[in-house]
Formats: structure tokens, sequence, C-alpha cells
């Protein structure tokens, strides 16, 4: 991509000029930064155990699930941050800012990017969560299975108002 | 309130006599989710799920208006502790095209915005996304949309 030039900085800071450091048509932010571009950036931040999941379209949810472990709190904040600074760079002006979400927790930080969504765990909270197996088997997940059903109590009669408290 | 019933009374008195003799009370319009509403806590963990004798309440809404839509936190009194939560549905109809609920839902989170529950198996509004605010891990551990 186009590097940050302290000089095209220093013109925009002057008021000269629409100068855009950003390279390629309008539109272009999204097939930069990509699947392909984010693993990367991961990749060269020591990431640990990298999860990519392509969720079905039907979900209208996103096109990609990332869940990625980092050593300690620092670690993941500094990956967030770094994936956050690398989007900022990178977008056109249309496209739409994305946060942070959970800057105050210590394991677990989300980033919603429109078409991908990564998650950045410590492994002790990837294994209490277990979002992998959740969005590869959807309804057969065994912790979905093991929520008891609500049953109704035997002595329930429908539309009998409950005692007052 | 008097007022409206007296002219309640006036306008309908050709009209039938039942109805002058039914007295209620009107209170302004109430919203969604405020103090005391009681509700159901939707995700699969312990606190909310073991048996209390009394329904979770919510005592406060985090918002300036007291009532609460979804999308936003509350405080909830759930087994004689105070716990934070996330509205994910209410009774109230909401704007045209978007889901309502027949309980008032509620999934809890901790202080720094963990959900509690690991999973989340009733319907959740698909709208959460678009909204402002930190759903991305409610809606991470949630099976179903709406």
């Amino acid at each position: 991509g186009c590097g940050l030039q302290p000089g095209v900085a220093a013109g925009r800071a002057l008021g000269g000029g629409e100068e855009k450091v950003a390279c390629g048509a309008p539109g272009q932010t999204l097939s930069n930064f990509n699947i392909d571009f984010v693993v990367t950036l991961l990749r060269q931040e020591n990431a640990k155990d990298i999860c990519v999941i392509q969720v079905p379209p039907e979900f209208k949810y996103s096109d990609y699930f990332i869940i990625v472990s980092g050593t300690s709190t620092r670690h993941v904040q500094a990956m967030a941050q770094y994936l956050l600074k690398m989007y900022k760079h990178l977008k056109q002006d249309d496209d739409p800012y994305v946060q942070i979400e959970g800057k105050d927790t210590e394991d677990w930080m989300c980033i919603d990017f429109g078409s991908m969504v990564i998650h950045l765990m410590l492994p002790e909270t990837r294994e209490i969560y277990e979002l992998e197996k959740l969005w590869t088997l959807r309804s057969y997940d065994d912790q979905l299975a093991q929520i008891v059903p609500e049953s109704l109590p035997d002595d329930f009669i429908f539309g009998l108002e409950s005692q007052q408290q | 309130m008097a007022l409206v019933n007296g002219r309640l009374g006036l306008f309908l008195t050709h009209f039938s006599r039942a109805v002058n003799q039914r007295h209620f009370s009107l209170t302004g319009a109430c919203g969604a989710i405020q103090k005391l509403t009681r509700v159901r806590v939707v995700d699969n963990s312990a606190l909310g799920n073991t048996p209390y004798h009394r329904p979770p309440k919510c005592i406060h809404v985090y918002n300036k208006t007291g009532v609460g839509k979804v999308g936003d936190t509350i405080l909830l009194a759930i087994k004689g502790e105070k716990k934070k939560a996330l509205i994910v549905g209410h009774k109230m109809p909401g704007p045209r095209m978007s889901p309502r609920f027949d309980s008032n839902n509620v999934v809890l989170i901790e202080d720094n915005g963990n959900p509690t529950g690991t999973r989340i198996k009733i319907p959740i509004p698909s709208t959460l996304r678009q909204q402002g605010g930190e759903y991305s891990k409610v809606l991470a551990i949630a099976s179903n949309f709406v």
C-alpha cells in the first residue's frame, strides 16, 4: 500500500490542497483491507491460534468471523489498536468508523469491520466461550444442547393470574 | 386524570350508561423497560437460570430517560444481587419493521461488558449490530437471529 509520508501530512496541516494519502479509486478500501490483509497483519503481530470462519450469507451477519488468541492483556490491546490504525490509514472518507469494543476488559476485545468481525481473546476466555464451536456447528453446538429447555410446572393453568407476592 | 374521566363521561352520556360507571385511572404512557419491571433472563448463565422466589427486576436504567429499549443497559436485582444486563427485546411495539417479543428479554453482562452466560438460545434482533454500542460480544454468543 501507500506509505504515510511526513511531507504529505505537513501539507495537509498547512491547508495545502486535497491530497489523499490512500491510493486507488473510492470504494477500494474493502478490497485493500480484506481478509488476507488482516490475517497477514495478525501473523506479523505473533497472534496465536488464528481461526477464520466463513459465515454463510443466510445469517446476514458478516462474511468472515475471526477468532484470535493473545499472550497477555497488553498483547491483545496492542493487536486491536494496530488493526484499528491500519484500517484508519486505509479507509476512504465514506467508510464508517470502527471502534474497539471491550477496551476496559482484560480478556476480550472485538472489532466489527462490516464484512469481518474479529474477536481477540486470552486463551482462558476462548476456552470458556468456545465461539468456534458455536459458529461452525451452529445449532448442533453442545453447549446449546446442554441448555435445559424451559418447561412449565405441573400445576400450571393457562390464564390464571399468579398470586401477588 | 379526573378531568379526562369527567370529560369522557360527559361525552358519552347519550351513548351508553355503562361507560359512565366505569372508573379507570389513566397513567402517562409507560415505556418498555423501566424501574421495577420484571424481566426474563435469556442466556444460559447460572445466575439467570437458578430458580428464586422472586423474579429478576430492573432497578435502574442507564439512560437519560428512565425507559429502556433494545440495546440499553439496565441494573437488575437478581437473587439478592445487583447485576448489569442488556435489553434484547421487549413487549412494547417499537419501530415498524423491528421484532416485538412476547416477553421482556435481557442478557446478563459483567461490569466490563463481557456476557455472563456463554450461549443464548432465544432469537436476538439483528438490528443490534447497526446500533452504535458494544453488542458484538452478545451477538457472538447468540445462536438465533431475528
